[in-house]
């Protein structure tokens, strides 16, 4: 089993990434939790004993699209508020969700625009080792407004996962 | 409208006891603070809700797979475990007013008793997570009997037995066999009512069978329901309506 990885995607246009565990299936549910503060709580099912779980800080409500993705493909799970539920001084905002198989293509045409802008190659960038290509995918993440959840190096392998695509 | 009652059941979580001052942060933070590794708090956190995330809820968790939390949450580390239990009951909080209503009806003549889900092995009283509540809390001395799946024991000396052993509320079980203990200790079922939360566990099963129900919606507010005939936000409220059998 390969890397995989999960492309959140907000309506405000912001796009953040997170690995995944190798044992991975799909999305188990989404919803957010309201006290003081609100975080989103995002469920993947996962052949491992425990679902693998994703804690959401960014404006929890306001997320759009969920898109798992893996070397062979990617699903895309579309979010549509599903109700409340208030216990105590807490209230869930439920999701439901549609599932779709998905392409990366928005993706791999950006990644070919900038190398293309750039006038580089996949296949040279993912020849270059340490901080060079750190450098390079670096770039590649700003120019394509991706950021990551909560490890940079989530970002940089979802990114050489793209330049794997395109090499 | 008045309710002349007996006896009254009362629901256990969220109802008698409210569980708002259990939050993970500070149970956990306690624990491993206590232990002398806070770095370790994130992490069990993270386990904790992983696990919650299998079973959907809590109750089902902390009630069926305790075993489970012990091994995957604290990696079966005794003294962890151990603070566990410790923290959950000194963060479970009694229900506002839960004490002054409680004398209130026993002043009234009211027989009260608590009927909850517990599903593990009864022990001797403090031993399960509900008798330990009313022991600490000092609500004990209000009730006559704790029913649960497991049976049914006398708070007053802990003795247990085991007719109502594998009833339970969804299924309505549990209330087809209080129909008929109450029956022996003379209680007809039209003086008899059922204080809950849960519609599908507290509400709608008793009332099918002619109790009276009285919604609690201190803690979750599951909606009005055609089953509940009292709805009360907290347990003094109770004193308005309700009345002693004499």
């Amino acid at each position: 089993m390969g890397q995989k990885y999960v492309l959140l995607r907000w309506k405000d246009g912001i796009q953040e990434v997170s690995a995944l565990a190798p044992e991975a299936k799909g999305l188990l549910r989404y919803y957010t939790i309201v006290r003081i503060e609100e975080y989103g709580r995002l469920a993947v099912d996962s052949d491992e004993d425990y679902p693998e779980l994703i804690i959401i800080d960014r404006k929890p409500r306001e997320l759009a699209e969920i898109v798992l993705v893996e070397d062979c493909g990617a699903k895309q799970y579309v979010l549509t508020p599903a109700g409340e539920h208030r216990e105590g001084g807490r209230t869930d905002h439920r999701f439901d969700f549609t599932e779709a198989e998905c392409g990366l293509d928005d993706l791999v045409s950006q990644i070919q625009e900038v190398l293309r802008n750039r006038n580089k190659g996949a296949k040279a960038i993912l020849k270059m080792s340490g901080k060079q290509k750190i450098s390079e995918l670096e770039e590649i993440r700003r120019t394509m407004k991706l950021r990551t959840l909560t490890e940079e190096a989530d970002v940089l392998g979802f990114i050489e996962m793209l330049l794997t695509r395109v090499a | 409208m008045t309710l002349n009652i007996k006896w009254l059941g009362v629901d256990f979580g969220q109802c008698l006891m409210d569980p708002r001052g259990l939050r993970n942060p500070l149970m956990f933070g306690e624990i491993m603070r206590d232990l002398g590794r806070p770095e370790e708090i994130a992490e069990r956190i993270h386990r904790y809700r992983r696990m919650k995330e299998k079973y959907q809820n809590y109750s089902l968790m902390k009630e069926g797979h305790r075993p489970e939390i012990r091994e995957y949450v604290f990696g079966n580390d005794d003294e962890a475990w151990e603070l566990f239990s410790e923290y959950e009951q000194r963060l479970l909080m009694p229900a506002d007013g839960i004490a002054e209503t409680l004398a209130w009806l026993r002043e009234q003549g009211i027989i009260c008793d608590v009927v909850a889900e517990l599903k593990k092995t009864l022990g001797p009283i403090g031993s399960d997570h509900v008798t330990m509540f009313l022991q600490r809390q000092g609500l004990s001395q209000y009730f006559d009997y704790f029913y649960s799946p497991s049976g049914r024991v006398r708070l007053s000396d802990g003795k247990a037995d085991f007719g109502c052993q594998g009833k339970d509320k969804t299924s309505g079980t549990m209330y087809d066999y209080l129909l008929e203990d109450l029956a022996r200790r003379g209680i007809n079922i039209d003086e008899c009512a059922i204080i809950g939360d849960k519609l599908s566990t507290d509400i709608e099963p008793s009332r099918r069978r002619g109790f009276h129900t009285i919604q609690f919606t201190g803690y979750i507010d599951m909606g009005p329901s055609e089953y509940a005939e009292y709805r009360v936000e907290s347990f003094p409220q109770v004193k308005e309506f309700v009345k002693g059998v004499k």
